[in-house]
C-alpha cells in the first residue's frame, strides 16, 4: 500500500510538471523573429520607437461584414498615428459575452476593452470587471452622446461605458402599401390599431408582427415606456409591474394581437422580420437594424419606411439597444486603451467609421448626425427617413425595464423570461391582464430574492 | 508478480481517475454543496448557507412544477413511442430482402444529424407560413391554412415529442434489432409450427428473449430524454406560453439567464434523484431470476 502511494505520488508531480513546463511561454526567439519584433517602420520618429510596444485586446461580438470593415479602417489609421499600439480584435459571440466576463474576471484574463450593449455595462460594473472613464468622456464632451443614453452608463456617479453606435426601434411599415391604402404614418397608439386594421382588412397581410418570445418580450418593453409604465419602481429593486399602466399596455396587446398571428407571437425578431421581408407583415415595431434586412432584398416592388414608435401617456418612448465599449479594471494599457476611445471620437474618425459601419445603426455621437456627409453616405442614404426616425426615437427611448433609470435588477427580469410568458399567458391562454401582472410581480419579486 | 500487475493497473487507470475526478466528480459535489447556498455572482463573496430554501422556492415559485410534469410527459411519450415504432422497423430491417444495407444505413441519418440543424430544419419544414409540411397537407387540401406545428399552445408538445422520437429512432431500432438477430430461428420456427400468430410469436419467443434489450432501450432513452437540453431549446425554447418549458431548460435558465446558481443547482439535484429512484424502481420491478441487468 505504501509502494502504490509513492507510485501515485510520484505520478502526480510528473504530471504537474509537465503541464507547468508546457503551460509556459517560451521568451526565447530566433533570430528572424527578434528581428521582426525591433523592425519600424520608415517614418516613426524616434521618440515612437523608444515607446514601449504595447497589444491591447478587444472583445467584440460584432462580426458583420461592415462593422469589420470600419473597424479595420479604424485601427489602419490608430496604427499609423500610434504605431507603438498593436489592436487585437477577438470575436466573442453575443450570447457568451457575459459567462465569459465572468470567467475572465476570476482567472484574470480579461481584454483590455470590452465591447457590451444595453444593460451590460452596469452589471459588469458591479462585478468589477470595468473601470471608469469620466476622464474620457469628459474630454470627449459628454454633451456629444444622448443623455438618454449616457444616464444609464453610470456607475458610483461615474461614467462607466462610451457608446458607439444605437438600435433604437421604430415602427416599420410598408410605405408603398400605405400609399395604395391613402394611410398616413400613426401618431397615436389609435393610429396604429386602425392602420394594422385597414392593411389586414385590404391586403392578404397581417396588419403587425408581434413578436413575444419568453425571452424577447421587447415590445411590452417599450410599450411599458410609451405609457409611462414602470417595471422597476424608483428605488431600482422593488417591482412595480403591476400597474394600471401595464394593464393597458397588456389590453393594447390584445387589441394588436387581432392583426398579427399566434405563430408570430412565438417566433424571434429575426423569424418575424423574415415574415415581413417575404411579404407577409405590413408593420413590425424592431430595431433599426432591420435596415440590413431591407437593404438586401431583391425584391425592390417593396418600399419601406419607418416612424416613432408614439408615445401613449407621459414623456417616454419605446427601447433602444446601445452598443457600448468599456475599459476593464484589470488592463496594464489604461493609457493606450483612453487613447484609443479618444481617438474613436474624433470627428473625421468617427464621421469615416459610421460612414462605414452596419446599416441601419444610429451614430452615438453627436458631431456625426450632424454631418451631412455621413446622411449622404451609401450606406445611409437610402435609409435616410429610418435613421432620422431613430435619432428622434433616441431621444426619449428607455432601457427594457429602466424606464426609471439605470438599475441593476434589469438584466436579471429580462433573464427569467417571466414578462414574456406573462404576455402569452394574455394573449395565448386568455389569461385576465391583472392577474397575469399578478403572477408576474410575484415571480419577479421572489426571483430577486 | 501479482502485486506489481496490481501496481501497474492502478498506474495506467490512474491519469483517467485524476481526469474524472476533477471535471466529473469535483462538480458533481460541488453542485450539490452550492444547491444549499444563496449565490450572487456579481459578488461570490456575498453567498450565505439557506439550507433547504432553494428546493422549498422551487417547489414553491417559479416553473419547475410546470417544467417537471413536461418533462415526465415528453420523457415517457417519447419513450414509449419510440420502443413501439422502433419495435416494428427492427422486425421489418431483420426480414432478409435486398438493398437491407443501404436501407439500415440511411434509416440512421437522423441520428447521426446534430441536434442544431435537425432542429432548424424541422422548424422551417413545420412553419405555418414557408413549410413544405404545410404547403403539401394544403396542395392536398387536407387543411385549409397552415398548421402552427410548434407554436401552438396546444400543438406544441406534441411537435416536440414527434421531433424527438424521429431522432432517436434509429438508435432504438438499432439495439433492439441487434437484440433480434441473436434469437435463434429455431425457436421461432418452432413455433410457427406450432401455428402462433405474429403478435403470438413477439409475445410469447421473441419478447421475452431480448427483454433485457428493452430494458436497456427503455432506462437509457428516459434518462437520455429527460436531461435533454439542446433539441427541445432550438426547437421551441421551453415556448410557447411554457408549453414545453423541461427541466433542463429550466435549469439554464436559471443559472445562465436569472444568473441562479443556487436554485439551478438545486432542480439540477432533484433531477438525480428522481432518475436514481427511477432506474431504481424500475430494475426491481423487472428483475426476475437470472435475467436482472
Amino acid at each position: 500500500m505504501k509502494k502504490v502511494f509513492i507510485y501515485l505520488t510520484l505520478l502526480l508531480v510528473v504530471v504537474s510538471m509537465t503541464s507547468i513546463g508546457v503551460g509556459c511561454k517560451s521568451t526565447k526567439t530566433t533570430t528572424e523573429e527578434a528581428e521582426a519584433v525591433e523592425a519600424v517602420p520608415e517614418k516613426v520618429t524616434e521618440e515612437e520607437v523608444k515607446k514601449e510596444q504595447v497589444v491591447l485586446e478587444i472583445w467584440d461580438s460584432e462580426e458583420r461584414e461592415p462593422a469589420k470593415i470600419a473597424w479595420d479602417y479604424l485601427l489602419g489609421e490608430f496604427k499609423k498615428e500610434y504605431p507603438h499600439i498593436t489592436v487585437e480584435v477577438s470575436a466573442v459571440s453575443w450570447g457568451d459575452m457575459f459567462t465569459k466576463v465572468e470567467a475572465g474576471l476570476k482567472t484574470n484574463t480579461l481584454p483590455d476593452i470590452l465591447m457590451s450593449w444595453g444593460s451590460l455595462p452596469p452589471q459588469f460594473a458591479r462585478m468589477g470587471a470595468i473601470q471608469s472613464i469620466t476622464d474620457v468622456i469628459q474630454d470627449i464632451g459628454e454633451d456629444q452622446f444622448p443623455a438618454s443614453a449616457m444616464k444609464y452608463y453610470k456607475y458610483n456617479d461615474e461614467n462607466i461605458a462610451m457608446p458607439i453606435a444605437i438600435y433604437t426601434d421604430v415602427l416599420f411599415y410598408r410605405s408603398d402599401i400605405y400609399e395604395d391604402l391613402g394611410l398616413e404614418p400613426p401618431t397615436t397608439w389609435d393610429e396604429v390599431l386602425e392602420n394594422s386594421k385597414a392593411i389586414m382588412e385590404n391586403t392578404d397581410m397581417y396588419g403587425i408582427g408581434l413578436y413575444m418570445a419568453a425571452h424577447e418580450a421587447d415590445i411590452f418593453y417599450g410599450l411599458m415606456g410609451a405609457n409611462n409604465g414602470a417595471i422597476v419602481g424608483q428605488d431600482g429593486e422593488s417591482i412595480t409591474i403591476n400597474s394600471p399602466e401595464a394593464v393597458e399596455v397588456l389590453e393594447y396587446l390584445k387589441e394588436l394581437f387581432k392583426y398579427s398571428s399566434t405563430d408570430m407571437l412565438v417566433k424571434s425578431a429575426g423569424d418575424v422580420r423574415v415574415l415581413v421581408t417575404e411579404g407577409n407583415v405590413a408593420q413590425i415595431l424592431t430595431s433599426t437594424s432591420f435596415c440590413a434586412n431591407i437593404l438586401s432584398l431583391e425584391d425592390t416592388s417593396m418600399k419601406f419606411s419607418a416612424v416613432t414608435f408614439p408615445t401613449n401617456k407621459g414623456d417616454k418612448g419605446t427601447m433602444f439597444n446601445p452598443v457600448t465599449y468599456e475599459i476593464t479594471s484589470t488592463t496594464e494599457h489604461l493609457e493606450e486603451a483612453k487613447l484609443l476611445f479618444k481617438f474613436m471620437c474624433r470627428d473625421d474618425i468617427a464621421l469615416e467609421f459610421h460612414k462605414l459601419y452596419i446599416p441601419g445603426h444610429v451614430p452615438a455621437i453627436k458631431s456625426v448626425n450632424e454631418n451631412e456627409e455621413f446622411w449622404n453616405s451609401p450606406n445611409v442614404k437610402d435609409i435616410v427617413g429610418i435613421i432620422q426616425a431613430g435619432v428622434t426615437a433616441n431621444e426619449k427611448a428607455i432601457l427594457a425595464a429602466q424606464e426609471l433609470g439605470p438599475n441593476s435588477v434589469a438584466g436579471v427580469i429580462m433573464g427569467t423570461g417571466v414578462v414574456g410568458s406573462m404576455v402569452q399567458k394574455v394573449l395565448l391562454d386568455g389569461m385576465d391582464p391583472q392577474e397575469a401582472l399578478e403572477w408576474c410581480e410575484q415571480e419577479l419579486t421572489e426571483a430577486l430574492k | 508478480m501479482r502485486k506489481s500487475r496490481t501496481i501497474l493497473s492502478i498506474l495506467f487507470v490512474s491519469p483517467a481517475i485524476i481526469i474524472i475526478g476533477l471535471i466529473v466528480i469535483y462538480p458533481f459535489f460541488y453542485n450539490i454543496i452550492i444547491s444549499f447556498f444563496n449565490t450572487d455572482i456579481f459578488e461570490p463573496a456575498n453567498n450565505y448557507f439557506i439550507g433547504v430554501n432553494n428546493y422549498l422556492y422551487n417547489f414553491k415559485y417559479g416553473s419547475f412544477i410546470k417544467a417537471l410534469l413536461n418533462t415526465l410527459i415528453l420523457t415517457f411519450s417519447s419513450t414509449v413511442i419510440q420502443i413501439i415504432i422502433a419495435t416494428v422497423i427492427a422486425i421489418i430491417l431483420n426480414v432478409k430482402m435486398r438493398g437491407r444495407g443501404i436501407i439500415r444505413s440511411m434509416y440512421l441519418m437522423p441520428w447521426t444529424i446534430g441536434a442544431y440543424v435537425a432542429a432548424y430544419i424541422i422548424r422551417w419544414m413545420f412553419d405555418l407560413n414557408f413549410g413544405i409540411f404545410n404547403q403539401l397537407l394544403a396542395l392536398f387540401s387536407l387543411v385549409e391554412k397552415g398548421i402552427p406545428w410548434f407554436t401552438s399552445p396546444n400543438l406544441a408538445m406534441l411537435s416536440v415529442i414527434g421531433a424527438h422520437v424521429w431522432k432517436g429512432l434509429p438508435w432504438s431500432t438499432i439495439v433492439i434489432l441487434a437484440g433480434l438477430q441473436m434469437i435463434s430461428n429455431d425457436a421461432i420456427e418452432a413455433s410457427r409450427v406450432d401455428g402462433a400468430n405474429y403478435w403470438q410469436e413477439f409475445r410469447y419467443i421473441v419478447f421475452p428473449m431480448i427483454r433485457y434489450v428493452y430494458m436497456v432501450v427503455f432506462i437509457l432513452r428516459v434518462i437520455w430524454d429527460f436531461n435533454w437540453f439542446d433539441f427541445v431549446w432550438l426547437l421551441t425554447s421551453g415556448g410557447p406560453s411554457d408549453r414545453t418549458l423541461t427541466l433542463p431548460i429550466h435549469v439554464y435558465k436559471t443559472a445562465f439567464l436569472v444568473h441562479d446558481a443556487g436554485k439551478a443547482s438545486a432542480v439540477g439535484v432533484i433531477m438525480l434523484i428522481f432518475l436514481i429512484i427511477f432506474v431504481f424502481i424500475f430494475l426491481k420491478v423487472s428483475s426476475t431470476e437470472g435475467e436482472s441487468l
